[in-house]
């Protein structure tokens, strides 16, 4: 074998320096929560049993269904909404004030967003529960969505649209049939990001929650367990989401891949 | 034949920029219409108000005599070849040619062999089950012909149909487009900047200028008779000698009196002469001017040669024929004698 120039070995050690510093604690996680004792000071035995608990665990399993109601709903508002705003948006000539204004639920706080959401539904009298956490993922997802959208507009060749036309559609067959299947591949990636986002979310769901059980999401949920310290059933839960985001990542590059061969 | 479509007093503005001015052009029935010009001098423009794309300021169009200005695209019995294809990157050959079928309401075999007649006169039977990302440059381009084709409109738009294509390529499609349109009897306007593409392809040619039409006409005439240095400078080469017109006959400054058709009114003026029109002779045969060769390359068929007259600011560009006695011996710094027949000039006003 050649010997690599000292640059090269002095890079690769630098990128395995990141990839240990980005992924250490979580394979300590991961390798935690197949740990016997659920102590973190010692490795006693390889074993499933906290995932068994977790399973058997009540609260859990209503916060991970709340959690999936909030992330289906607010991914399919964000999504159908998001994608007709990156539409409309490429029609227009060119804006900078309109276009910030799409980012900006992106960019500020979310403590911030939390504030003003949990005030706006204060000031309408609108109680609070799965729906107001529904509506509130869903104005921030609308924002990933048109960007992501937006980037797939940008190579799109607008002339498809008028040879649709010139062929004899009209303007909402030309969309189902051609704006849509073209710029799909867009859409799904956004989709995907809204609904990861979502599931992930805490502080605007903890603000716009209200009181009790029925409305806690998932995130809520850990916290909540958290504070009585980590336990190993909090490691097998992290261990799930983890591989659940891995999944949904792999999957929407894959899309991505596809959409641009 | 009739008039099928007419372009009367077309104004399109876009702000402050008029890019098509008080247009107005007839198309006869199953013919081959060349709207030519250098880009932005409104062509393009043109073709989209026929489309339906553009919504003119001023005029009318008129299709067999009903009035479409105010019809929508899609409801307008007319189709356009598009400059990039834009074919539907999500559809197979077959479902791009099927598509404006569809919207017609066809169905199962009547559909089915509509398309498949389309894709035959276009020679891409073979490929129905093809993307357009699978397809060549010249195959994408049949296939978009088929797609506007198999509608049966009575006029089909091309714009810029051989512009991305290379050259093999573009020689064997202009055939091909000549022999659809006789066949389809449909009439085709195909917009282009390619002088060499129009002449070939049209019956008759528009030529654009900053929004107006210089001149319509024949192919032959267009090349013989232009009627301004623009129309004349724009299709092929041309030789321009500055001079005056005094009683019928031209003189340029420097060189007397040249060879010029009669009938032209006194005053400044312009003597034009093609190339090939252009006689060399290494003996006077007393008309002419002389010169002396600065260069000549040999092109295959023919020899071009640049000639540099005293008194003239540009060399006067000569064409011979391979086979002539004096192509094959011309040499820098040669003194050569130039001549050309008075009907073959052209004087230029403007």
């Amino acid at each position: 074998m050649r010997k690599m120039p000292i640059e090269r070995r002095l890079l690769t050690g630098h990128l395995g320096l990141v990839y240990l510093f980005l992924y250490g604690p979580i394979v300590v996680l991961i390798a935690l929560s197949f740990n016997e004792s659920g102590l973190p000071t010692a490795w006693t035995g390889f074993s499933m049993e906290w995932y068994g608990k977790m399973f058997a665990n009540e609260a859990i399993r209503r916060a991970v269904v709340n959690t999936l109601i909030v992330a289906v709903c607010s991914t399919v508002i964000a999504t159908i909404i998001g994608t007709l705003l990156a539409v409309g948006l490429e029609r227009l000539r060119p804006n900078a004030v309109l276009e910030a204004f799409v980012f900006v639920p992106m960019i500020i706080p979310d403590i911030v967003l939390a504030i003003a959401l949990l005030s706006f539904f204060t000031l309408l009298n609108v109680t609070l529960g799965l729906h107001s956490i529904i509506i509130s993922h869903a104005i921030f997802n609308i924002a990933f969505v048109c960007v992501i959208v937006r980037t797939r507009l940008k190579n799109f060749d607008k002339s498809i649209v008028e040879a649709s036309i010139d062929l004899g559609a009209g303007e909402v067959r030309t969309f189902w049939r051609i704006t849509l299947p073209v710029i799909l591949p867009g859409v799904v990636a956004g989709a995907l990001l809204a609904f990861t986002l979502s599931v992930d979310e805490f502080i605007i769901a903890n603000f716009t929650a209200g009181a009790g059980p029925s409305s806690t999401t998932f995130p809520m949920q850990i916290y909540a367990m958290i504070r009585f310290g980590v336990t190993p059933e909090i490691n097998a839960i992290a261990t799930i989401v983890i591989g659940f985001s891995f999944f949904l990542v792999l999957l929407s590059q894959r899309l991505n891949r596809e959409a641009a061969e | 034949m009739s008039v099928l479509l007419q372009i009367d007093g077309i104004t399109k503005r876009f702000g402050p920029i008029t890019a098509v001015d008080r247009i107005s052009l007839e198309v006869k029935d199953s013919e081959f219409f060349a709207i030519l010009g250098p880009s932005g001098c409104g062509k393009t423009t043109l073709l989209r108000v026929i489309a339906g794309f553009e919504a003119p300021d001023e005029g009318r169009v008129r299709l067999a005599g009903a009035d479409i200005t105010e019809l929508k695209a899609n409801r307008r019995p007319v189709n356009l070849m598009f400059q990039s294809y834009a074919l539907f990157p999500h559809m197979t050959v077959f479902g791009n040619v099927a598509y404006g079928l569809e919207m017609e309401g066809l169905q199962g075999a009547a559909l089915k062999s509509r398309v498949t007649e389309a894709l035959a006169m276009v020679r891409m039977t073979d490929f129905t089950a093809r993307k357009p990302s699978q397809l060549s440059g010249g195959q994408r381009q049949r296939v978009a012909l088929a797609r506007a084709l198999v509608k049966r409109p009575k006029v089909l738009l091309l714009d810029e149909p051989l512009g991305a294509l290379d050259r093999k390529l573009r020689e064997q499609m202009q055939i091909e487009l000549k022999r659809l349109q006789q066949d389809t009897g449909i009439a085709f306007v195909v917009v282009t900047h390619d002088q060499e593409e129009a002449l070939t392809l049209a019956d008759r040619i528009a030529l654009l200028d900053r929004g107006r039409i210089v001149q319509l006409a024949t192919p032959r005439e267009l090349y013989d008779k232009p009627v301004n240095r623009f129309a004349a400078d724009f299709i092929g080469l041309m030789n321009f000698i500055d001079g005056t017109v005094v009683g019928s006959a031209f003189d340029a400054p420097g060189l007397g009196r040249l060879p010029a058709p009669n009938g032209v009114a006194d005053g400044p003026a312009a003597l034009a002469i093609r190339p090939e029109r252009v006689r060399l002779a290494e003996i006077t045969d007393g008309t002419a001017i002389s010169g002396q060769v600065e260069g000549a390359a040999f092109l295959g068929q023919d020899v071009i040669a640049h000639i540099t007259v005293p008194n003239l600011a540009r060399p006067i560009v000569a064409r011979l024929a391979a086979g002539h006695p004096l192509s094959a011996k011309l040499a820098r710094g040669q003194q050569v004698w130039l001549n050309w027949q008075a009907d073959q000039a052209v004087i230029l006003r403007d």
